[in-house]
């Protein structure tokens, strides 16, 4: 018996009882009373729609001239509430085409009843209101929609598509913009395919169902029979014959999933909507051999290494050996003939802006062109750097916005990018040439997803991870004085990482430094900002820095003897970043972050300090995240050091409310004020 | 939404011989083109070539070079087409930056895609691109192609520089026609044309040369109002079996009304449900209120263009039996309504769009993007916007306020001005309770009604999720800690609709205590949140395109031993672009603050804009004012 994976590594799911297991009662074409009189849904009350019921079924069947196809039928019921849920009337559906081959869609019917007065009115889907369009190379959208749809109407619709791409048997999401009440998918697949259903989500599953059944295709068989000629003319024979076979039949359903609602700090939504996918393992055909598709990482990897579009490339690089040699030369040490080929390539080729598992062009053409897509960039880099002798190899990947990879999931298509990984003495540097303002060290944001795995004929460990060790850290040093009524003095920062990495590409979205001076100006309109320098803007392997001199007229108020000021001129957080009071999914930082702020405030003369803030110190379990608060009075100066480290990156649903009361009282420490009183 | 204007904007256009080797090497752009510019236009050549009243032919043929990232937006080749408006021929070169050719396009590279990017609506519009990945800066972009114009209702204007960034080294538009065939155009910051007859034909020709980019700035006016442009037009014209005149407004109303004849007819059975809906009802606008909120509860938009459709409804027979349309067909429907009532209404043509007026009202022309519906009172007219079930009966919103629409009479067509929301109209009226407690925690309840324009910014969060909704508000509330205990809206959908928000805030530790004092700023609602950016130089008037009031009323409790140590001077703040004032008084363990800000609206001249900045710091300075408590040991 196959067993039926959950993704999600967790303890989210699992498989409770007590749920309904039998579907709904829903017909096509008959409506209830009861549905039509719905006012609400009880799962959410304010939602414009619901689905009452979504049914899907993929089977088999067997044609005389495609031979084996798959036959995916929707059938779908939606409950109107709000205007705001009309959009639920217009459906497209996406048609998947290659070549000559293409998904046929059929049979589209559909109905909209509404209760007027006591009366069921039922009006059908017509011809005037069915498109197809082309939509690009690979998809064509048909599209409907459905007529008289009012406050309080029920739609339905249904429709088939056939398809020859046994690769790609539909998935199912059993999760929606709106809630869904009642989602059904059931698989009917015949012994000669073997598929591996894989999940994933935080709610469970109300069936989960495996038995065995059986099912029959009717073949015709032409025959021929004599060689022509008068002793033995030719027969021609056609006759049906009935193939039966054993099959396996899945049922899964859901019961009140409510609506996805994206939050900020995700990967992509893909991986947290509740899904099954089925992926095509192995076929048996009669009087066929039995063959297997990627099933193992290691058939993956063979797979790549043989692809004329991934490893094969990397051997066909004879011409850009004089390049190399230029590069290299007078070069000492292998970690200078990396660095020097990783600059070369990060500033010389232009990422196209896509991101690719596979080359489009030769890492020679790459050269001439100057421009490619990720798979052709960092491929070329492997290729420059083992030409340099450097052992390198490629590291495949899932980006963030493709999703979490999933290592108990074998799939060739989990992959959407390639990076490099050199070998220089004991270290291993993991390389990405695609991204401007990254140092060798680091990966671009979008590669920052758990692990990759390398892609090579050499025996070891393959996987890799992509976390990074130093994320990012930003320190901020103010020294000020204060004089008449006038904050003046020096702003120092300091920054490492991904934090560095955003300063630099915000400079060049800004046109260069003094474009970059004009925002800053703008967001502190009340500063004078002077002086303004930025070092090491290039030299991305070192930490970078601006130093600026400033004047703050509004940062304090003056009263009586008295003057109010907040110490946290900069880096304080306006709002807490986690709004939501619960959330179903996890949050998801990109990488860790340290932010440090240190002022010295010279005080002016004939004023003591009245009241400074409390020093204080909280953190989430297992330090997870810290957060600091000193504020000390060292003669006429006031010392204040304030320091956040988030080390944690992953937060699950349990932790989230922990996380947001961490943040509730930093944003609510960072409003506390230092008290100066004359003498 | 009416169709094809679409593919007047891409319309920019030669006859392409063969496509040269390149002359443009970047390093021959005059050093002051550059200043500014993101990308050059080299040379530009468009024709349009009107070889009767309903077929014509344009060409185009130019040539950019994109000198940084932000230049690339101008680079690529967009053609739009349909099927009366045939593709037939495409070419496109790319060249680096001393001019040499790195790439001639093959056709199998330019990407053949849908122009509406919606998946619910179908049109026959169409887009051929190609966009270049360049490796590094300056390249340069040529293309040509051209296109057959099957039927003549509108003509390519010419607009050379259509988008901030962009300088023109060199650009020319001819317009060819047969002998004495009438055309009209308008001009913005450009000269006659020089005119010649060649072989039999009649040619127009402009010229325009050496002109720097634009920059853009804050609050100015549209950039499509400022840059030279030709606009041209038809006279006579032939489209898809339908003739007609454009040179007056009430010629061209009389076309828009013939294609809607006999297009308003009603089945019986609505007919009757119109009767019984007014029935026992006198007043008329109760009357035009009923009925148009029934239109609401029975349509939706869905936009289904093929065509003369991209001009002409749906009839209304079909909108009631499928209970959906465009906006024509909607109007159009309504209009049909209303006249099942005896109610007389006009079939009415809008530039739609938050942007505010853009048609110009002495060039009657195809200016068009929407159509809603005029029903003449005698004090007034009521204007329905027929493509939402959810808008307020006769509101009209920052989509068709303030602008010249062209009304459909009778008599033909005449042009009218929808109204503009005034600072009365436009309202934020706050009233808020604070209870501060011992720790400096607060319990939050406020009442807001938002009126006329800004009643649009909240009316949506009605119609999401609860989710959606929890979030929405999360976003719009500035305080730094809160949580959000209940909320609630009501909408009152009058011609200026009201909408009213209730709150339950708790809120975390608002005032900061720290040791004996505390701190905490009395305008928790209503900061203003983004300032003008302080420029050197202004070089375009400064438009404020919104009037508005605000008003906040908030009253904190205090709780027991705690006394004001510092209260705020109040601030009085008058400007050519509003006024501001706010007033903090405390009386018995309690702290009242109030406030009014005024927005004007309208264009002011470049020289103002330093005031409006210096307005806005003082506001922000105002706002964020704070109050300092003791606590009494």
């Amino acid at each position: 018996m196959l067993k039926v994976y959950f993704v999600t590594i967790l303890f989210c799911i699992g498989f409770l009882r007590g749920y309904a297991t039998d579907s709904p009662d829903i017909d096509f074409g008959k409506v209830s009373e009861e549905e039509l009189k719905m006012t609400h849904c009880a799962l959410d009350s304010s939602a414009s729609a619901v689905v009452l019921a979504d049914f899907g079924e993929t089977d088999f069947s067997y044609n005389q001239t495609s031979g084996i196809q798959m036959v995916f039928t929707r059938h779908r019921r939606i409950k109107i509430f709000k205007p705001a849920g009309y959009d639920w009337a217009d459906v497209a559906v996406l048609l998947y085409k290659d070549g000559g081959d293409k998904e046929v869609i059929s049979q589209v019917k559909g109905y909209t009843y509404n209760l007027e007065g006591n009366k069921v009115v039922k009006t059908k889907l017509k011809s005037e209101g069915k498109f197809l369009e082309a939509y690009d190379e690979n998809r064509d959208i048909y599209k409907f929609t459905l007529p008289n749809v009012k406050e309080g109407a029920v739609i339905e619709y249904t429709y088939t598509i056939t398809s020859d791409f046994l690769f790609n048997l539909q998935d199912w999401e059993f999760q929606s913009a709106i809630p869904t009440l009642w989602s059904e998918y059931k698989v009917e697949v015949p012994e000669y395919f073997i598929y591996k259903p894989l999940f994933q989500g935080y709610y469970s599953l109300a069936v989960n169902e495996q038995r065995p059944s059986s099912g029959k295709f009717i073949v015709t068989i032409r025959t021929q029979s004599g060689n022509g000629g008068f002793s033995s003319p030719v027969q021609r024979e056609t006759r049906q014959e009935q193939v039966d076979y054993r099959a396996t039949r899945y049922r899964w359903a859901t019961q009140n999933i409510p609506a996805l609602v994206e939050e900020p700090y995700v990967t992509t939504m893909d991986d947290y909507v509740m899904k099954v996918e089925m992926e095509l393992g192995s076929t048996k055909f009669p009087g066929e051999p039995y063959k297997n598709y990627t099933t193992t990482w290691e058939k993956i990897d063979e797979e790549l290494l043989k692809s004329a579009y991934f490893g094969d490339i990397l051997k066909r690089t004879g011409s850009i050996k004089d390049q190399v040699a230029t590069l290299i030369n007078g070069a000492g040490s292998d970690a200078e003939k990396v660095a020097r080929i990783y600059q070369y390539v990060q500033q010389q080729i232009r990422w196209n802006q896509s991101s690719r598992l596979y080359a489009e062009q030769s890492p020679k053409q790459t050269l001439e062109t100057q421009s490619g897509n990720s798979a052709d960039i960092n491929l070329l880099l492997i290729a420059l750097l083992r030409e340099a002798d450097i052992q390198a190899d490629p590291v495949a990947l899932s980006t963030r916005s493709h999703g979490m990879l999933r290592q108990e999931f074998p799939r060739l298509t989990q992959y959407n990018y390639v990076i490099a990984r050199a070998l220089v003495g004991e270290n291993t540097i993991l390389l990405d040439a695609t991204g401007a303002n990254c140092s060798p060290d680091m990966l671009p944001i979008r590669c920052l997803n758990q692990f990759g795995r390398v892609i090579s004929e050499e025996p070891g460990e393959k996987w890799v991870s992509l976390q990074p060790e130093n994320g990012s850290a930003h320190t901020t040093m103010a020294t000020l004085s204060l004089t008449e009524s006038q904050l003046q003095g020096t702003i120092a920062t300091s920054r490492t990482g991904y934090n560095a990495m955003r300063l630099r590409q915000n400079i060049v979205d800004a046109d260069g430094v003094d474009g970059y001076l004009d925002e800053l100006k703008e967001d502190f309109h009340s500063w004078t900002i002077n002086d303004y320098e930025v070092a090491a803007l290039e030299t991305l392997d070192a930490p970078l820095k601006e130093t600026y001199q400033v004047g703050l007229s509004e940062a304090m108020q003056e009263a009586g003897d008295l003057i109010y000021l907040n110490p946290m001129l900069l880096g304080s957080l306006d709002k807490n970043p986690f709004s939501s009071e619960l959330r179903a999914y996890p949050v998801d930082y990109p990488y860790p972050e340290k932010e440090t702020y240190m002022l010295m405030l010279s005080l002016p003369e004939g004023y003591t300090v009245d009241e400074l803030p409390e020093e204080i110190i909280f953190a989430l379990p297992d330090n997870a995240a810290v957060y600091s608060y000193t504020a000390k009075q060292l003669g006429n100066m006031v010392q204040l050091v304030v320091r956040l480290e988030v080390k944690k990156i992953k937060f699950y649903a349990q932790e989230y409310p922990h996380l947001r009361e961490f943040f509730n009282q930093i944003v609510a420490k960072q409003q506390e004020q230092i008290v100066l009183k004359r003498n | 939404m009416m169709r094809s204007f679409l593919i007047a904007f891409f319309l920019i256009v030669h006859h392409l011989a063969v496509l040269a080797s390149s002359d443009y090497p970047a390093s021959a752009i005059p050093e002051e083109l550059k200043k500014q510019a993101d990308a050059v236009v080299r040379a530009q050549e468009e024709t349009f070539n009107i070889r009767s009243i309903d077929a014509a032919t344009y060409t185009i043929h130019r040539v950019v070079t994109v000198l940084n990232k932000n230049g690339e937006k101008h680079a690529p080749l967009v053609v739009g087409y349909d099927p009366q408006h045939k593709i037939k021929s495409i070419q496109c070169n790319v060249y680096d930056a001393r001019g040499e050719l790195i790439k001639k396009v093959k056709n199998k590279e330019i990407e053949d895609v849908s122009a509406i990017s919606s998946f619910s609506i179908y049109e026959d519009n169409r887009i051929k691109y190609y966009i270049y990945d360049a490796p590094s800066y300056p390249y340069t972009v040529e293309y040509s192609y051209e296109l057959e114009f099957d039927g003549l209702l509108f003509y390519p204007d010419w607009n050379p520089v259509d988008g901030f960034g962009l300088a023109v080294e060199q650009a020319t538009y001819a317009l060819v026609t047969p002998p004495n065939f009438p055309i009209r155009y308008q001009l913005q910051d450009l000269s006659e044309p020089t005119k010649a007859v060649e072989e039999g034909q009649q040619w127009y020709r402009w010229a325009l040369s050496h002109q720097s980019a634009y920059e853009k700035e804050a609050y100015q006016p549209a950039l499509g109002s400022l840059t030279p442009r030709v606009y041209l037009a038809p006279t006579d014209f032939y489209f898809e079996g339908y003739s007609g005149n454009f040179s007056s407004w009430k010629q061209f109303g009389e076309w828009i009304g013939q294609l809607n004849e006999g297009r308003d007819q009603l089945p019986e059975s609505t007919q009757q449900k119109v009767k019984q809906l007014i029935d026992g009802l006198s007043d008329t606008t109760e009357m035009i209120r009923v009925l148009y909120e029934y239109m609401q509860s029975k349509t939706r938009y869905v936009s289904i263009q093929l065509g003369i459709g991209g001009y002409q409804p749906f009839d209304a027979a079909t909108v009631d039996r499928l209970g959906y349309g465009d906006c024509k067909a909607l109007s159009n429907y309504m209009k049909a309504i209303l006249a099942a009532a005896d109610i007389d209404s006009r079939y009415t043509l809008v530039h739609a769009g938050a942007y505010g007026d853009k048609v110009l009202a002495d060039f009657p022309s195809m200016q068009f993007n929407h159509a809603i519906l005029g029903v003449p009172l005698t004090q007034d007219t009521v204007w329905l916007e027929c493509t939402s079930q959810t808008n307020p009966f006769g509101h009209l919103s920052d989509f068709t306020d303030a602008r010249n629409v062209l009304i459909i009479e009778k008599e033909g067509g005449k042009l009218v001005h929808t109204p503009a929301y005034s600072t009365q109209d436009n309202q934020q009226i706050r009233n808020t309770t604070v209870v501060l407690d011992e720790s400096g925690n607060g319990q939050l309840s406020t009442q807001t009604q938002y009126t006329g324009q800004l009643y649009d910014d909240i009316a949506y969060i009605t119609r999401l999720s609860e989710q959606e909704q929890k979030q929405a508000v999360n976003e719009q509330v500035s305080i730094p800690n809160f949580r959000l205990q209940s909320y609630e809206y009501q909408l009152a959908k009058d011609r200026i609709p009201v909408a009213t928000e209730k709150l339950a805030l708790q809120l975390d530790r608002y005032a900061s205590v720290s040791g004996k004092r505390w701190f905490f700023c009395p305008n928790v609602m209503s900061q203003v949140e983004s300032i003008p950016a302080n420029t050197e130089t202004r070089q375009h008037d400064v438009l404020l395109r919104y009037a508005y009031t605000e008003t906040d009323t908030t009253v904190f409790t205090l709780p027991e031993q705690v006394y004001p140590e510092f209260i705020p001077e109040s601030t009085e703040i008058h400007s050519t672009f509003g006024s501001y004032y706010n007033h903090y008084s405390v009386e018995q363990g309690k702290v009242v603050y109030t406030r009014t800000f005024v927005q004007h609206k309208g264009v002011f001249p470049a020289s103002s804009y330093p005031e409006l900045v210096e307005f806005y710091q003082k506001v922000s300075k105002a706002d964020r004012q704070q109050i300092v408590l003791q606590k009494s040991t």
